[in-house]
């Protein structure tokens, strides 16, 4: 009805389009009607005053906007809204009955300008009428030429009537403008737009929307804007309720909120400054002493960067990521670990960054990369109450090493010295693509910034004296958080074979550290390595990432510490229901120690910019690795996060 | 063989066989401004020549090559050399819509290269929605026979990776759009026909039928392109996954011509399985503008920030 009752608008009314254009000769003279009948009668009346008058139909597209208000059941409820409308000094409701759906609509209005049509959206919006939709219509519109070859001017006719004039040679169809007429308000606006369509010789379009429902985006795109800022910002927020599932897990629930901001601007083409800061809130409860709430504010990249030809120099808190496999790459050391939520957070997510003065110096095949880590960052540990600490001071147990009942009391009972300061180290990297692999060498002088602990050695000597009751204050601290420099050299290749991306990186350390028989902190050569396979099964949505990694630590004498650890892990991703859904998962598994890490996660992607979840944390294994330490926090996770 | 078709004159026989070798050359021409039909009335009104049999054995024998291109293949070359600029800058908006739920919109902008030793190189950037911002895709098609190099930059991770670029079947950002169809395709990658002549909406196209070569080469069993002939755009595409029915449909909504170079301002790709639609919508494109070649490299893959000054210097802001 709608299109029906607007076609009829649009074919009201006829105008006609004169330009003049000069020729010596015989002059071809085009008259363009909206009118059939009228067109028909001048050309009539011109054949039967001798000239030589053609008459042509030509189709041509109009597009026009209405402004809807949906979803009324009742007609006398539509109608009292109209009533109401009007009121409001909206004229010219009607009330109609819906193309595609039941109930009734009100046609507020409807204009050939989109940017009009957002104005009254706007407007209905601010009035709180939330059903309130844009449609964009397109109609053909028949345009009648009549066309006279003739020397002479044509004959007076009944039809008023102003020549486009052509000259016989020209090529292109000749220019229209409309002749000024008094229309109603809504009809001009059409006929304003049918102007600029056909001042436009090279538009075609093909197809309207002729779905009710397709239209709809039309709604989403009215705060859209093409111009692109100097100044950017962005936000993000995560709430998630995690409840401990296991017996011998004294914590029931940990309550976690995050939120992120960040600004960018952008001076010119060279300079730009970008901030960013973040807070975590933690409210832990439970049993045996587990209840804990902390909020901390920290930085986020917060940097000021330059860059030009050659050079681009980036000066302050950044997140500098080297090597190339997702999962705790072995060169990936200039960044600091984030730890604060255990074996939560998602592959190649778990870093934050770190005060440093990055200099990438572009080479014409490469990039040379040099980077000062100003001041040390050592990884960010979750509250030392907080079951992802990797220290559990409840049962008297360590990350790494197995239980022992003799050092339970003492690591009860233990003081931390986590106080570390100095600068990070520097680390210097080539990379570059030769052909279809990308490759990079790597040089680092580092702290790593995943916290070792090392015994007072006072009290290491008691122990080692078999003092039963050891009273660890009065030594001062029991451990010391140790970040050893070491020297890493290593190289990374990445590359694509038979549909898979392979990935493989390796590099040798001078110093990782390890705790001997006797207690002693000690620091030994190792080697790191990992090598990954990226894949789409059956070539479609669903993103698999396999990866196999290994340490080995060459110690001198016998040490307390896994000495070689290769593991299998891997990332899961699949999207289903167009992408409305997301499925995925990570895993570990120790190949030559028992371990086992599972976390499958289900999010709703629907309600953009929200994302809904639930996932579970499945850890278990033998007491020295990271599985069988956290084996008694598998947590179920249910939670929302968003960005803006 | 015209010997024996009865009630044909010498005169008529000379003529036809005149006109017979004349027509092949003449409809080439003719019909890249005339439809089928149109031409053939073109070529009896001019000629006189209103015998029925003449139409009869015309329409038999000649209807084969009454087309601007020789083949299918030609046009579908035609289709791939058609002008586009040596760079081009574009932005608009990606909408996925679907029934029964509220549309979700992509903002990206695109750059692309035609490198002068034929390579082309293109760079996608996302500004919306917040999760995917400045995840950037860059993609050098090679001219030979190497395959292409793909890297992805996600900002959550701070890097970026290779990608398999082999990949075709994934849909791109939960669109309808396959990442083979983001692809740089060869002409000899499939075996073209000319199908005919069909309108779509009033516009005429020409029909043009591709199937792979290879079929391991391609998700797709068949497509089938209207071709817009003054333009050379596939205003329809339609694609097959095996069978006679197709899966999905794109259609070219508006075609405008910008700066000399016909540009496809406004399509729709259909999941005709389950109807979900991806509307894209060009705000912003330039062509031929001063867009530096290093912009298609990881180093500003990694920088989206410096993308924003381009885009202010090409577009004049």
């Amino acid at each position: 009805m709608i299109r029906v009752l607007t076609g009829c608008v649009i074919l009201f009314f006829a105008f006609s389009l004169p330009v003049a254009a000069a020729e010596s000769g015989k002059v071809t003279r085009h008259y363009v009607f909206n009118n059939k009948e009228k067109a028909e009668t001048f050309t009539r009346e011109q054949q039967t005053a001798g000239q030589n008058a053609n008459l042509t139909t030509q189709k041509k597209p109009v597009q026009y906007f209405l402004v809807l208000l949906k979803g009324y059941t009742q007609w006398s409820a539509a109608f009292k809204q109209a009533q109401f409308l009007e009121k409001k000094n909206i004229t010219g409701i009607e009330v109609v009955k819906g193309r595609f759906e039941r109930g009734y609509s009100i046609l507020v209005s409807q204009f050939a300008d989109k940017k009009q049509a957002g104005q009254l959206f706007n407007k209905l919006r601010k009035m709180g009428l939330k059903n309130v939709r844009i449609y964009t219509n397109k109609v053909s519109v028949y345009q009648y030429i009549v066309t006279i070859h003739s020397r002479r001017k044509p004959a007076a006719t009944s039809i008023a009537a102003t020549p486009v004039v052509k000259t016989p040679s020209a090529k292109k169809t000749a220019r229209l403008k409309p002749k000024a007429k008094k229309q109603p308000a809504e009809v001009s606006k059409i006929a304003d737009s049918e102007k600029k369509e056909t001042e436009e010789e090279d538009i075609i379009i093909v197809m309207s929307d002729n779905n009710d429902y397709t239209s709809n985006y039309e709604i989403a795109l009215e705060d859209e804007s093409d111009e692109l800022n100097a100044t950017i910002w962005g936000a993000s927020f995560n709430l998630e309720e995690d409840l401990f599932t296991r017996d011998g897990q004294d914590a029931s629930h940990l309550d976690y909120a995050n939120a992120k901001a960040y600004i960018e601007h952008s001076f010119n083409a060279n300079w730009n400054l970008k901030a960013s800061a973040r807070v975590d809130a933690n409210h832990q409860s439970g049993q045996n002493g587990t209840d804990y709430t902390d909020t901390e504010l920290d930085y986020e990249d917060t940097f000021l960067r330059y860059r030009d030809a050659s050079y681009r120099i980036t000066m302050g808190a950044q997140t500098i990521r080297w090597g190339k496999v997702d999962n705790l790459g072995p060169l990936d050391n200039m960044a600091t670990l984030d730890l604060s939520r255990g074996v939560m957070l998602k592959w190649g997510e778990n870093y934050r960054s770190s005060p440093a003065v990055r200099v990438e110096h572009f080479l014409e095949k490469g990039k040379l990369d040099l980077v000062y880590l100003a001041d040390f960052r050592e990884a960010e540990l979750a509250d030392k109450k907080d079951v992802w600490y990797p220290i559990d001071f409840r049962k008297g147990r360590m990350l790494g090493f197995k239980y022992n009942p003799a050092m339970a009391g003492l690591i009860k009972n233990a003081s931390i010295d986590d106080d570390f300061s100095g600068d990070g180290g520097w680390g210097m990297r080539f990379s570059t693509s030769l052909d279809a692999y990308d490759i990079g060498l790597t040089v680092e002088q580092v702290r790593l910034s995943a916290p070792y602990y090392k015994m007072n050695e006072a009290i290491r000597q008691q122990v080692l004296l078999g003092n039963p009751n050891i009273n660890p204050s009065a030594y001062g601290y029991t451990f010391s958080e140790q970040h050893p420099r070491s020297w890493v050299v290593g190289g990374d290749a990445e590359f694509q074979w038979q549909k898979v991306t392979w990935r493989m990186e390796a590099g040798w350390f001078s110093d990782l550290p390890a705790t001997t028989k006797t207690l002693k902190y000690e620091t030994y050569n190792g080697f790191k390595w990992a090598g990954s396979a990226e894949f789409y099964p059956g070539d479609a949505d669903t993103r698999v990432n396999l990866q196999l990694s290994g340490q080995h630590i060459d110690e001198k004498e016998k040490i307390l510490d896994l000495d070689n650890v290769v593991i299998l892990s891997g990332e899961i991703e699949s999207l289903f229901s167009n992408s409305r859904w997301k499925a995925s998962g990570k895993f570990s598994i120790g190949l030559n120690n028992k371990e086992f890490i599972l976390s499958p996660e289900i999010a709703y992607l629907g309600a953009e910019p929200f994302e809904v979840y639930t996932a579970f944390h499945y850890q278990d294994g033998s007491e020295q690795t990271v599985g069988g330490f956290y084996k008694y926090n598998n947590v179920l996770t249910f939670g929302i996060r968003g960005k803006y | 063989m015209l010997n024996n078709i009865k009630g044909l004159s010498s005169y008529e026989r000379g003529i036809f066989l005149f006109f017979g070798a004349l027509i092949p050359i003449l409809t080439k021409h003719i019909l890249y401004k005339y439809s089928f039909l149109n031409a053939l009335f073109y070529i009896i009104m001019e000629y006189q020549m209103k015998t029925k049999l003449f139409l009869i054995i015309v329409c038999a024998v000649f209807s084969l090559p009454l087309y601007a291109y020789e083949n299918g293949t030609e046009l579908a070359q035609a289709v791939y050399d058609r002008p586009d600029g040596r760079n081009a800058f574009s932005s608009g908006l990606m909408v996925l819509v679907e029934k029964g739920h509220k549309p979700r919109v992509r903002k990206l902008y695109t750059f692309r290269e035609d490198r002068k030793n034929g390579d082309m190189a293109s760079l996608i950037r996302f500004e919306k929605p917040a999760d995917i911002k400045n995840t950037g895709l860059l993609t050098v098609d090679y001219k030979s026979d190497k395959e292409t190099d793909q890297w992805i930059f996600l900002p959550a991770i701070k890097k970026a990776r290779r990608i398999s670029s082999s990949r075709k079947g994934g849909h791109f950002v939960g669109s309808d759009i396959l990442y083979e169809d983001l692809r740089d395709r060869k002409v000899s990658a499939d075996k073209h026909r000319l199908l005919g002549e069909k309108s779509i909406n009033g516009v005429k196209a020409l029909l043009l039928e591709s199937i792979p070569v290879d079929p391991d080469n391609s998700v797709y069993s068949k497509k089938i392109s209207w071709i817009h002939p003054k333009s050379l755009v596939a205003l329809r595409v339609d694609f097959y996954q095996g069978g006679n029915k197709p899966v999905k449909r794109t259609l070219v909504k508006k075609l405008e011509k910008k700066q000399g170079y016909w540009t496809v301002m406004n399509s729709v790709a259909i999941d005709l399985k389950n109807h979900h639609e991806t509307h894209l919508r060009m705000d912003k494109v330039l062509y031929d503008k001063n867009i530096p070649s290093d912009l298609f490299s990881l180093r500003y893959l990694e920088d989206p920030q410096r993308e924003i000054q381009i885009i202010r210097n090409i577009s004049g802001q």
